[in-house]
């Protein structure tokens, strides 16, 4: 009986409408924004699929994702942001972005909680991207959010704490955003389309710092006469 | 004018085995008060139980029995519910409490057609519900009844020849005589209507009352006393007896699986759709436990509403046993089904808000919600004061949200927060700063602080802040 459903459904004239969206969205690929970076992962991240984002909290792993949730979002479906009661997404911050007005904070309790809010979003096929800091994933679940992510045409983006992801796990793409001697670094461990690579540098520039003011005391630090301002 | 009687001799009975999916069981139900069966199924009627007997009798005859106490409440609950039901195929119903429904025929006659057809319709709607019933007809609802009492179950003419003798050979016992009137008859020897209606009128008004007057009279066909026509309440309200006590709340979901269903055949008959359900857990001691269940948008789909409730009892702890249950519904709004095409991408509002009611249901009517912008400068504030998403429709929201300004604060504001300021104890290097915050002056929760931007050694930027007495905190990261 599978046999011949198997056969019926794999014939080429015959249409699957619910596997449509998915399907055209199988090759599509969004970009970092980062060149050697998007060159390495054959030209992007896959649109639909899950990734893993090995990274410490603050390392600007959100600013390197930003990119794709922006392209994501312009579908119209809801951008989801798992919050663990340990870290919160600063809803001033995320009200800023440009998908702030697609986005949902979904409080979630603990693991299990998290797990349930990805499946039931994903089948709900009311989100087209879904955020979630998540440090030990099973491959069982890995697998289970992948098969769903491409059926409806989600990017799932797992952000995970380098020291526990030592696990290889069934993903679109798995890469670490590293500091190592002064500069950002990504080592790429598993991608689609494309081999493993690390060491790409990629720059990561602060949000904001002091640099013009520490540089023009640098310069003007040997010059007393020179002053910056004329007092009286 | 014509009257159909029906009479529903176990409607408790009925309702249990319909729960229990099992009718081959001895059950009988109880009198609280006398402890003498009302009803008794099939089973409990083979082994040689009878309407009437002791409960001690009862368990001599068969010590397995299951009994179950008699409960007014469901049954009303049952019957109106019935009324309802058969509102859709008749206009004039009364209800006669506590077990009976009169439908007015001489209108259905004309618009059905023939009487065969609409007694016919009627059948078929109550074997739809699953209740046992018997059925008579007569000039006035007391004849009918009369009939029905005694299991005539075949509709006949008024005033036919043939339906006057069966009713004058009916026992004053079918009658709704008072006990001590059908007594006094009995002892001057009447004993069937027949005889009780050959008393001249004159006669019996010396020594009864004008009621019985009045019923005589109704019994005669002469004169229908009045009644009040049944119109369905504009809610939907069902109460349920369980079969026995239920202490964890999960297992509550088979029972109200039934009023669900009976809650959305009434929407789905009615073209009404709703985003509300309460539900009353009747608990032992007489406490009750209140719930609200929420929908992201108003539906009638049966398995959308269970998984929600299935949601919301799986996290529900009750403190005593529930024995009753209550499912109440009045939030209606008419149901319009969003027409989308099979093959179309667009983006769906009704999947969105259905999927907002399970997150409601699951996780707590405060855990998802909308980003905005929060009009102070105060970043603890930014966390604590989450809007209430209290099943509000989230697109009526979105599209308040974007009146609101955009943060106001100059501080860099961190992505991720964390859920209270922790000392700062790592090495790090300041890399932007001090931007001071002064403020809150206002309320409790005064401010005076300036904020940096520092790194770590691994490469985290950290939301620090320095406070007036010179203690530093990290506040949140720049992910």
């Amino acid at each position: 009986m599978s046999l011949s459903l198997a056969t019926l459904t794999k014939h080429p004239l015959i249409f699957k409408g619910r596997e449509q969206p998915a399907a055209v969205n199988q090759c599509r690929r969004i970009a970092f924004g980062h060149e050697k970076l998007d060159q390495a992962c054959a030209g992007g991240v896959l649109a639909a699929g899950l990734i893993r984002l090995r990274a410490l909290p603050g390392c600007a792993e959100i600013k390197l994702i930003a990119p794709l949730v922006t392209n994501k979002a312009t579908s119209k479906k809801r951008v989801l942001w798992l919050q663990r009661p340990d870290l919160l997404f600063n809803p001033n911050w995320l009200n800023q972005q440009p998908f702030g007005q697609h986005s949902w904070i979904i409080n979630c309790n603990n693991d299990t909680d998290s797990l349930w809010v990805c499946e039931q979003s994903l089948r709900s096929q009311a989100c087209t991207c879904l955020i979630l800091y998540f440090n030990q994933l099973s491959i069982k679940a890995a697998r289970r959010l992948q098969v769903l992510a491409k059926q409806y045409d989600c990017l799932v983006i797992v952000i995970s704490r380098p020291s526990n992801t030592l696990m290889t796990l069934p993903v679109n793409l798995d890469f670490e955003l590293q500091y190592s001697q002064s500069a950002w670094r990504v080592n790429i461990y598993r991608v689609t389309g494309a081999w493993p690579k690390s060491d790409i540098a990629i720059e990561n520039p602060l949000p904001a710092s002091n640099q013009a003011i520490v540089n023009a005391f640098a310069k003007y630090a040997n010059e007393p006469d020179a002053s910056l301002h004329q007092v009286g | 004018m014509q009257w159909l009687y029906l009479y529903f001799p176990r409607l408790q009975l009925d309702e249990y085995e319909i729960l229990q999916q099992n009718s081959a069981q001895t059950v009988v139900v109880i009198n609280g008060e006398t402890n003498t069966v009302m009803q008794c199924s099939m089973a409990a009627k083979r082994c040689g139980i009878k309407k009437g007997m002791g409960l001690a009798e009862v368990s001599a005859i068969n010590h397995h029995t299951e009994i179950i106490m008699h409960s007014p409440a469901s049954e009303e609950s049952q019957l109106e519910h019935l009324a309802v039901t058969l509102y859709s195929i008749a206009s004039d119903i009364v209800l006669c409490q506590p077990d009976g429904i009169a439908i007015n025929l001489s209108p259905l006659i004309r618009y059905y057609q023939g009487l065969d057809n609409f007694v016919a319709l009627c059948q078929q709607t109550l074997r739809t519900c699953r209740v046992t019933y018997q059925f008579g007809t007569g000039a006035t609802i007391e004849i009918a009844q009369v009939l029905a009492y005694v299991a005539i179950n075949s509709v006949k003419q008024a005033h036919s020849d043939t339906q006057q003798p069966i009713l004058h050979q009916c026992p004053l016992s079918a009658t709704q005589l008072a006990l001590k009137d059908i007594e006094q008859f009995h002892r001057v020897g009447v004993r069937q209507v027949g005889q009780l209606l050959q008393i001249p009128l004159d006669e019996l008004s010396k020594r009864f009352t004008n009621k019985t007057i009045t019923y005589v009279l109704a019994l005669s066909g002469v004169k229908q006393p009045p009644y009040v026509t049944f119109h369905p309440k504009q809610s939907f309200d069902h109460y349920l007896e369980l079969p026995f006590a239920i202490e964890a709340a999960p297992r509550l979901i088979r029972y109200l699986a039934v009023l669900l269903r009976k809650c959305c055949d009434y929407l789905h008959h009615r073209n009404l759709a709703t985003d509300s359900l309460s539900m009353v857990l009747i608990q032992r001691e007489d406490s009750r436990c209140e719930l609200t269940i929420n929908a992201g948008t108003a539906h009638q789909h049966f398995d959308e509403w269970l998984s929600l409730i299935e949601l919301k009892l799986e996290r529900l702890s009750v403190d005593s046993p529930v024995t009753a249950i209550r499912l109440h519904c009045d939030k209606f709004t008419e149901f319009n089904p969003e027409n989308l095409s099979l093959l179309d991408t667009v983006y769906s509002r009704h999947a969105e808000n259905m999927l907002l009611g399970k997150l409601l249901a699951r996780l707590g009517s405060q855990s998802t919600y909308l980003p905005q912008a929060i009009n102070d400068h105060r970043l603890e504030n930014a966390v604590s004061m989450t809007p209430d998403t209290n099943a509000e429709p989230s697109l009526e929201r979105s599209s308040r949200q974007s009146a609101l300004p955009h943060s106001v604060s100059s501080i860099h504001q961190p992505s991720v927060l964390l859920p209270s300021p922790r000392p700062l104890c790592e090495e790090t290097q300041i890399v932007y700063g001090p931007d001071r915050l002064h403020t809150g002056w206002w309320d409790t929760l005064k401010v005076k602080r300036d904020y940096f931007i520092a790194v770590t050694p691994q490469g985290q930027r950290l939301c620090v802040f320095r406070d007036e007495h010179q203690h530093w905190y990290v506040q949140g990261y720049f992910a």
